[in-house]
Formats: structure tokens, C-alpha cells, sequence
């Protein structure tokens, strides 16, 4: 299963730390930008809230919900020990789960829960340690298995942009080609979709897609981002309804070099703010150094994905290191005063000596012909 | 029913799509001011998130995609309302909602200080809170750094029974969520009637059609129409796998509002089909203000039983409005809700699962 890996890389931490269990919560309510702690360890993401009780000396309990989920929740996870209840976050607080073992409980995953469930459970296991960095780091391993998912989040997300292009007609409804590219990138096996796409003849940002109908000189902001096993993978793309005039093909190509320069940057050990900053010189240079904050931009690429979000936000504020198997999105998503809002960029993976672009075809502003 | 809760909820959903009069915000408002006026209290928060944000939404027609949003309300004062998430979002933010005062969430906490220290004249307001056990830390902890000295007590009953009203446009707009459903199913149905069916491929086919339709946060489960079991599409099987039949599960909102339903696919056991009609008309008949769950349920098992069927019944009732509220057993239902009644039946290896939505006056 694919949380084999992880499972056994968490133990191994836990026994190096002295920690007997952990007790790991993942909420209901998925965020892309989120780690899913139970389903780091164990590959299977719940609907209800759940949680999983791992020993360091083997063994692990799921608790899941809805009670109904139990036969899913076995097949994906290959546990047989499985609680399928009504209320996770009840079953865990009540006397099912002993509040006390031989030796320490680690906790984990309880920043995501609302406040008021996260602190009944912190008074339960009142003597337990943070567990969070645990978590990250089984979720951050190396795993085959996660680096083989983004790979093929790649190529479902390339599929669903091949499919895209052809459909931004003048007349097509944002919505309409927004709705029939989820489905389609579902149907190639992402069991979710962080889809934005945005069109306008100067853009403020991008979000979902409205009813609003593509026109000539539009400029079509996408964001495709399926996940497969809990890995998302972002691709960022513009493209524009006719012939892109001289100014957009400037700004864009502004873009790619700023890209350029963040990717060269990107290797391990490299910290993620000299990388946002190195992007943002770059713009500064092409006279839009005042243009490098909210709400012009938000970042300069992200960690996503329920197993390992790392290496967060690519801001001037992030001091994290990258490191070798960090799987992310680089993308210089920007408003210059005369294009509008652009967003171009890459999923990429930092590789032993630097960074490697995961996508087949490179981003570019595409042009779509208009009859 | 629980599904899959998505990265990003995604569908149409503005005021304007709404449709609803701003004097109808406009007399909400005042309920509430009334409300906060009995209690005394000067102040009120709410809460709203991307799971739930019924109040949030009766009061400004506002739901959060992604993250979350609270509101700030004094009596008589116009509603602020802080969402999180980027800057540039805000423009889109005010094309579905009736606030004017949009501010990024950063300024939350600032903001919270002012007014929960009140009019220099009048001193702190006592305040109330609605749906704020949902909230998380970047809500929460600022809530008792600022309000540390009074709890802020919760009107969370009184707000919900409010927003839970089932009004004439109310009941309009569910109907109108149901009926959507139920013309994107048939299509779906008529196609399918020969079977065979792949119930997942027919589940994205079933959100695909919904959103062209115009629907806002569609989730769907489904099923192969050979067990009770249902399952939301995690990425794992086959899509394209094919069963004789097979049931679907969907859950949608139009303007705001929810509604839920069974939709069977394939060729159907007439038998199987008229035994689960035959238990929901029971129910439907059964179900009046004042009567329990637990009893409705307690007709569903004895029925089923009698037919020789096993049955799924755990969403048997759920609340319809601006949100689905499954209820539990102890739960009593009331006049003027609108809900919906599902249950399936299984019996020699064979699933039907019936629907119905229904209007308490």
C-alpha cells in the first residue's frame, strides 16, 4: 500500500525519539496545501474525520467514519485493525483508546482540527508530545511511491491542458470547460482537482471558474492541479484567445525567465527565500520590483499534496532548505500593469545536484487560434 | 450523507445567480438584530468554512471555496466580513455576496480588538458567537487572546433554527436544487436503462452535467447496485468497470441551496423497487412535526424485515437549507423544514435505494 514506505520510515523515527505511539488526526475537511497525517501513513484518505494510532513496536488502530467506510477503508490501507464509527474525534476520546501507555504518545495533525476538538484531545493525552515534525518527515521521506504518483499527477495534469486548449472558444462558458476538464482529469485517475481558470482581457488573479463566456483577446489563466495517492502537482498555464499582442508576449517571456533563474537556483540545501528573492530581482530589474507583493502576487511557488507539503510557500520569508526529493510548483504568477495577471510555471523535483522539471512540454503562452 | 470534501468547492454561486431580493437579507438582518437586541448582547461573530457556513451564508449569501470567512456584526452596523485567503481573491468575493466591508483576514485580529473594546462611551459589548467550535487556530486563538475576559456565548440554536426556516423561498430553492438533480439523473437513467453501467464513470458524467446546469459543490458516491456499499471516487479502481446496474448518490446546491438524492441506474428489480417506494411512502407518511427519527427508522428495519430485505439506512433524514444536516436518532422533526428521506434495500444480491424530499408545513 502506499503508505507502507512512510509507515515504516515513522517508526523508525519514533524509536530513534523514544516515542512509543502516535496518535495522528487528520480532519475531514481536505486542504491541498495540508498534510493528511493519516493518510501519510497509511494511503487511505477518509470523508469523515479519522485517525490512526501507531506503535512503535508494530501495530496500528484506524479509526475511521463514516462507519459505513470500513469496507474502503480496508482495501485501501491493507489495515485489519479498523474502528469504522460514526464520530472519530468521539471514539478517540472516549475510553476505547487508553489516554496512557508505557512510555511517550506523540500527537499529530491536531493544528488542522477546529480548536475546540484539538484541545478536548490535547486534555486526553495531556502528557503527550508534539508529533507534527514526525508526520512531515515520514511524509517528506523519499518514497518511491509518492515521486512515481507526481509523476503520473503530471501526466494526467498534461492530458487535462491538451484536452483544455482546444475548447477555449470564443462563446464557451468558463464553467462548462472548467466542469468537463475535472471529470476528464478524474477519469484518468485523480481522485481530486484544485482547478482554477479565470478569463479576462486584463486579470486581477485567478479562482474559479464563473459563468462568464470567452471572448477574442482574452487571457485565460489556468491552474490544473489533480492529485494521485495524496500527491498533488500543479501546472500553472496562460494562454490567450487570438493572437497574443506584442505586450503579452513581452510580459510572458518575462515570466519564463524569471522561472528560469528561480529553477537554476533550486538544488538541495538551497533556502526557499534566496529562491523567491532571486525570482523577485529578476522583475525588479525589468522595472516591477514594487510590483513583488500582495496583491499583485501571492508566491512564487508552493508545496501541495496531503503526503508532504514541503517546502511550503516559496516566499522571502521561508528560510526552509530545499531538499533532494522535494516535489513542488515554481510558478512566477504575477500582474504587470499592461498584461493583467499571468501565471506560468512548473512542477518541478529537487534532485541530488539541483531541480528537475517534471512536465513533458514546457510552459509557454499559448496561443489559441481564433476562426 | 458524508462524501468527499473537495480541494476546492467548485461550481456557480453569486448573488446574482441568488436570485434572492435584498430585502429579504435585508429583513434577515433584522432578525438577528432583534435577536442580539433580546439578549442584550452588542456584538456578534460567526464562523463559516468551506464545510459549513449556514449562518454565514443566510446573512450574506457568502461561501468560502476554500478556506474560511468571519463576520463581524453590531446592531444597527453594517456586517464586516473577513476572508481569508490571497488579496487578489477579494474582487471575486464580492460578486457573491451582499457585504460591502470585504477586508483580507490579516486584519482580523487588529480589527477584533477594536471592536470588542466597544465605544469608548459604552465600554466592551457583551458578545455572542455562532458556529465558532468549528472554528480553527487563525480564528479561534484570536477570539480568546481578545475576548479572554467574557466568554462569548453561543447563539449558535436560536441562528440555526433561523437560517433552517423553511420559508416559501426556501422551499423554492431546494425544490429547485432537488429538481436539478433529478433532471440530470434522468438523463443519465435513460441512458443507462439497458445497462451495463460503470457507476463511477456515470458519478463524474452525473457533477459534469450538474455544474453545466448551473449547480455549485456537487458530490456524488456510488455504488454497484450488487451491496449497500457506497464510495466516493478516490482514484483508486478502475473508472471504467461495469456493473449490471449500479446507484449514485449526489448531493448539490443551487443558489445557495442543498438538496440530495438516490438515483438508480440500469435495469432494475421491479420487485426490489416497489419494496423500497413501498417503505419511503411509509415513512413519508409517518413523517410529521414531532416524530423521532429513531421511529422512522424503527418502520424503515420492520418493513425491510418483513420484505426479506437488508437495508441501508443511516442517512434516512437528513435537514435540507443552506446546508445537509443528517439527523440522528434522538433528532425530532419539526414544522416548516424541508428534509430529504433516502434509504436502500438489499435483498438476493440486488441494491435499490429510493429517495424523497419533504416539505413540513
Amino acid at each position: 500500500m502506499s503508505g507502507d514506505y512512510r509507515l515504516q520510515q515513522l517508526r523508525a523515527a519514533m524509536r530513534a525519539r523514544g516515542v512509543s505511539r502516535v496518535v495522528a488526526v487528520s480532519s475531514s475537511y481536505h486542504n491541498f496545501l495540508d498534510l493528511n497525517p493519516v493518510l501519510v501513513c497509511t494511503g487511505f484518505k477518509s470523508m469523515g474525520d479519522s485517525a490512526l494510532i501507531v506503535n512503535a513496536e508494530g501495530g496500528e488502530n484506524l479509526i475511521v467514519s463514516p462507519y459505513w467506510d470500513a469496507f474502503r477503508a480496508r482495501s485501501r490501507s491493507g489495515l485489519q485493525d479498523i474502528a469504522a464509527v460514526d464520530d472519530a474525534v468521539a471514539y478517540l476520546l472516549s475510553k476505547a483508546v487508553p489516554a496512557h501507555v508505557a512510555g511517550a504518545t506523540a500527537l499529530a495533525g491536531l493544528r488542522r482540527l477546529p480548536t475546540a476538538q484539538a484541545g478536548a484531545i490535547r486534555k486526553k493525552f495531556a502528557d503527550a508530545v508534539d508529533g507534527d515534525a514526525l508526520l512531515e518527515a515520514a511524509g517528506n521521506s523519499p518514497d518511491p511511491s509518492r515521486l512515481a504518483a507526481a509523476r503520473r499527477a503530471v501526466e494526467v495534469a498534461e492530458e487535462g491542458y491538451r484536452q483544455l486548449l482546444p475548447l477555449l472558444v470564443p462563446g464557451s462558458r468558463e464553467c462548462d470547460i472548467a466542469a468537463r476538464i475535472y471529470t476528464e482529469i478524474k477519469k484518468l485517475g485523480a481522485d481530486d482537482n484544485f482547478m482554477l481558470l479565470t478569463s479576462a482581457r486584463h486579470g486581477r488573479g485567478i479562482t474559479t471558474a464563473s459563468r462568464k463566456l470567452l471572448e477574442a483577446g482574452d487571457t485565460v489563466v489556468i491552474e490544473i492541479t489533480p492529485s494521485i495517492d495524496g500527491q498533488f502537482v500543479q501546472l500553472p498555464r496562460t494562454a490567450y484567445v487570438g493572437v497574443p499582442p506584442r505586450h503579452l508576449r513581452r510580459d510572458a517571456e518575462l515570466l519564463l525567465q524569471v522561472f528560469e533563474h528561480g529553477l537554476a537556483l533550486c538544488r538541495p540545501g538551497a533556502r526557499v527565500c534566496d529562491v523567491a528573492r532571486g525570482m523577485n530581482e529578476v522583475l525588479a530589474r525589468a522595472g516591477y520590483g514594487d510590483y513583488c507583493c500582495p496583491p499583485y502576487m501571492r508566491v512564487r511557488g508552493h508545496g501541495m499534496g496531503n503526503v508532504s507539503n514541503a517546502p511550503g510557500d516559496v516566499t522571502v520569508d521561508n528560510d526552509s532548505e530545499l531538499k533532494e526529493g522535494d516535489v513542488f510548483v515554481l510558478h512566477p504568477e504575477q500582474y504587470l500593469p499592461e498584461s493583467g495577471y499571468l501565471l506560468l510555471g512548473e512542477p518541478i523535483a529537487i534532485t541530488a545536484d539541483g531541480a528537475r522539471v517534471l512536465t513533458s512540454r514546457r510552459c509557454r503562452l499559448d496561443a489559441v487560434e481564433v476562426a | 450523507m458524508q462524501t468527499m470534501h473537495p480541494a476546492i468547492v467548485a461550481g456557480q454561486h453569486t448573488l446574482e445567480l441568488a436570485a434572492i431580493d435584498p430585502d429579504v437579507f435585508a429583513a434577515r438582518r433584522r432578525q438577528v438584530d432583534d435577536l442580539l437586541e433580546a439578549g442584550r448582547y452588542g456584538g456578534l461573530v460567526i464562523y463559516g468554512d468551506a464545510q459549513d457556513s449556514s449562518v454565514l451564508t443566510y446573512l450574506t449569501n457568502y461561501m468560502p471555496r476554500m478556506r474560511w470567512a468571519v463576520a463581524l456584526l453590531s446592531p444597527g452596523q453594517p456586517l464586516r466580513l473577513y476572508v481569508a485567503g490571497p488579496a487578489r481573491d477579494l474582487p471575486f468575493v464580492r460578486d457573491m455576496t451582499t457585504v460591502d466591508a470585504l477586508h483580507p483576514f490579516e486584519v482580523f485580529e487588529q480589527d477584533l480588538a477594536a471592536w470588542a473594546d466597544g465605544e469608548p462611551s459604552c465600554g466592551p459589548p457583551r458578545l455572542a458567537g455562532c458556529n465558532l467550535e468549528r472554528a480553527r487556530d487563525p480564528v479561534a486563538l484570536p477570539l480568546s487572546r481578545v475576548c479572554a475576559a467574557e466568554p462569548i456565548d453561543s447563539l449558535d440554536a436560536e441562528l440555526e433554527r433561523l437560517a433552517a426556516a423553511c420559508t416559501p423561498l426556501v422551499r423554492a430553492k431546494v425544490a429547485g436544487a432537488h429538481r436539478l438533480i433529478l433532471d440530470v439523473a434522468q438523463g443519465l437513467a435513460r441512458e443507462s436503462r439497458r445497462g451495463p453501467v460503470a457507476p463511477a464513470l456515470a458519478a463524474m458524467d452525473f457533477e459534469r452535467r450538474a455544474y453545466e446546469a448551473g449547480a455549485y459543490q456537487v458530490q456524488t458516491l456510488f455504488g454497484d447496485g450488487a451491496s449497500l456499499v457506497l464510495e466516493p471516487f478516490d482514484g483508486h479502481g478502475d473508472p471504467d468497470r461495469h456493473a449490471s446496474r449500479g446507484v449514485l448518490y449526489a448531493a448539490l446546491k443551487v443558489a445557495g441551496y442543498a438538496a440530495d438524492a438516490f438515483v438508480c441506474l440500469g435495469p432494475q428489480d421491479d420487485g426490489l423497487a416497489d419494496i423500497a417506494k413501498e417503505i419511503l411512502a411509509a415513512v413519508r407518511e409517518q413523517a410529521q412535526p414531532g416524530v423521532s427519527v429513531a421511529s422512522l427508522r424503527a418502520t424503515v428495519r420492520l418493513l425491510a424485515g418483513r420484505a426479506g430485505a437488508a437495508v441501508f439506512d443511516d442517512a434516512l433524514v437528513a435537514q435540507l437549507g443552506l446546508r445537509i444536516v443528517p439527523l440522528a436518532d434522538a433528532s425530532v422533526l419539526s414544522a416548516a423544514r424541508a428534509y430529504s428521506l433516502k434509504l436502500g434495500v438489499l435483498r438476493a444480491g440486488m441494491a435499490y435505494f429510493a429517495s424523497d424530499v419533504l416539505f413540513l408545513e
